[in-house]
């Protein structure tokens, strides 16, 4: 225990700024690696962390953390706790573990970027800490479904995913590397550490922490709420770089960094816990909607703070991003439930009775958008034409968030454009508006179609496009609850 | 603050698997929040324990309630998020939303 107050040796330790008399700021900063926005020199200096802490108390905190969550899951190595959740459930895990597990790495990447790029000796030293958090999220969660592989093939994907092609990866990867590994150090903390972590991994990481006690499942509850006690910290890079950016003049440039991640990062959220909360958690175990959880953290409380900075609600929040709120999952579910085979879960059709009138509750007018067309798919199932529930024809997938196009479903055309004479398809007019705002950023990248149509995957065939994407029987994914959601018999499908 | 504008709830989110910090925040916000509602919502994974506009949280008030010694840097494993703007001292942790 130090004899001094913290306080009074903090600010020493940790300001370890100078001004450059032999080199220019330009060579210690490149800006394609910290990009000033502009913004030179001491100016940077101010940079000051709400949320403070040392080295000694950093390594004091992890330390005991990881305590903590190795011993639950060696005290709970050898229950049958894993083999008694439900069928559902187990595949909202398993999404996750595929989905989060390496990016932890890529946000390891983005974080020491800040710790050498970074423009103040204060934030270098968050961001020090930073880089410790996400390897330690890698491995906690890499380590976690190793240790269920035996109980089932599809948790290699954990490790897996993040090397293939599989669609949903490639929606995956298209978001970290643009928000992470390809991203500047200032623009890193504006759009990783504030508007992902501070508004959208709490639903991740929270919302399924909920539902997972909930469910029964302590071992997931407890890692996942332990990693994000460490987001809570880190996340604090992006106040103070918020602050300088708004204290010269720059608010424009920073409104318009969270207005294109917050989109980017929503997309990604509807698909992945959008569908876990309100259709792979069983029933009994759900605490609130998706759209609840929504409204709770990011609607309410991270508005609030980022507004309380002086910031603005992004230009599409009425026009899009709220109406989205109350379909864009419910799509992104079906088409996840009917292209099934292409992902490492079984997805849970989540569309019994009793569901049917809590979506209906909870999303009035569910029934007749959606329930409608599940009914097509239970009579295919109950009478036995399940080759009718598996697609025909490829999807039209969005070239900025990288997820089939839904809009249809709710009566929108998907937006075609061209650029540099190249065809593109978005599902919406703010990814259209993402995309053509730096368009340098993702012009040669191709969408998983546009990969099909140029004759990258052969054969060119359901079969060619599951090697292509990595997927192997052993893990392609089927209805998780053997068809058995909507009163038919098992057999139906068999 | 006005008493006319929407309540905008500031302060810890507690992990739910920590019962011990859990109580002693709550006991803790008390002491240290004079005639402040503490709006307290268990969501069984975490326990959002909050207040409008400002929330205020001290060693003294954590170290009385646990019956230990505690520095306030030590509640970070059980932090999992928090509603406003914080500043954190040695002494006292405080948060905020201004407007």
């Amino acid at each position: 225990m130090p004899k001094l107050q913290r306080r009074d040796y903090y600010d020493t330790a940790r300001d370890m700024n100078w001004a450059f008399s032999y080199v220019s700021e330009d060579e210690v900063f490149p800006e394609e690696l910290s990009k000033s926005f502009g913004i030179h020199g001491e100016e940077w200096w101010g940079w000051d962390e709400p949320y403070k802490l040392t080295y000694r108390e950093y390594v004091h905190n992890q330390a005991g953390k990881d305590d903590g969550i190795y011993s639950i899951r060696s005290t709970i190595a050898r229950s049958n706790l894993y083999d008694n959740l439900d069928a559902g459930w187990k595949s909202a895990i398993k999404a996750h573990y595929g989905a989060i597990p390496v990016p932890e790495y890529f946000a390891s990447i983005g974080e020491a970027r800040m710790a050498r790029f970074g423009r103040a000796a204060a934030w270098r030293n968050m961001a020090a800490f930073g880089t410790l958090d996400e390897c330690r999220h890698g491995q906690a969660q890499i380590y976690f479904p190793y240790c269920l592989l035996g109980k089932d093939p599809q948790f290699d994907w954990a490790h897996k995913a993040m090397h293939t092609n599989e669609w949903g990866v490639i929606a995956a990867r298209s978001l970290f590397d643009d928000m992470f590994t390809a991203n500047d150090a200032v623009s890193t903390a504006i759009q990783l550490t504030f508007t992902f972590e501070t508004g959208f991994t709490n639903l991740q990481f929270l919302g399924m922490a909920s539902d997972a006690l909930h469910v029964g499942d302590i071992e997931f509850g407890a890692l996942i709420s332990s990693i994000q006690t460490d987001e809570a910290r880190h996340s604090q890079q992006g106040e103070p770089t918020l602050k300088i950016m708004i204290n010269n003049g720059k608010k424009a440039e920073a409104q318009k960094l969270v207005d294109q991640m917050f989109w980017r990062s929503w997309k990604l959220f509807a698909l992945l816990t959008g569908i876990s909360m309100d259709y792979y958690t069983p029933l009994e175990s759900r605490t609130m909607s998706f759209k609840e959880f929504m409204q709770d953290w990011i609607c309410r409380q991270f508005m609030d703070q980022f507004k309380d900075l002086g910031m603005n609600v992004p230009w599409y929040w009425e026009k899009h991003f709220l109406p989205e709120l109350d379909w864009v999952h419910h799509a992104y579910h079906m088409g996840v439930w009917f292209w099934r085979p292409t992902v490492w879960w079984n997805p849970d059709a989540g569309v019994s009775a009793a569901e049917r009138d809590w979506l209906e509750q909870k999303y009035p007018g569910w029934n007749d958008r959606f329930g409608k067309l599940w009914d097509v798919i239970g009579n295919n199932v109950r009478t036995g034409q399940i080759e009718k529930t598996y697609p025909a024809t490829l999807p039209i997938v969005c070239n900025c968030c990288h997820i089939p196009i839904c809009s249809p479903s709710i009566g929108q055309a998907p937006r075609i454009t061209t650029h540099n004479g190249r065809k593109l398809n978005f599902c919406c007019e703010v990814c259209e508006w993402v995309w053509k705002s730096q368009p340098e950023r993702y012009e040669t990248h191709l969408s998983v179609v546009d990969r099909f149509l140029a004759g990258h995957i052969q054969p060119p065939t359901l079969e060619g496009a599951l090697q292509y994407m990595g997927i192997t029987p052993d893990v392609a994914g089927n209805d998780a609850q053997g068809y058995a959601w909507d009163g038919a018999s098992r057999l139906a499908a068999e | 603050m006005t008493t006319t504008a929407t309540p905008k709830l500031v302060g810890p989110v507690i992990r739910g698997v920590d019962e011990d910090i859990i109580d002693a925040v709550i006991a803790a916000s008390e002491q240290d929040n004079p005639d402040v509602e503490i709006v307290i919502e268990d969501r069984g994974g975490y326990v959002r324990i909050q207040a409008d506009r400002n929330f205020r949280l001290t060693q003294k008030s954590m170290q009385a309630a646990l019956g230990r010694p505690f520095r306030l840097a030590e509640i970070e494993p059980s932090l999992v998020s928090f509603g406003g703007r914080l500043e954190s001292m040695d002494d006292e942790w405080v948060w905020t939303i201004h407007t």
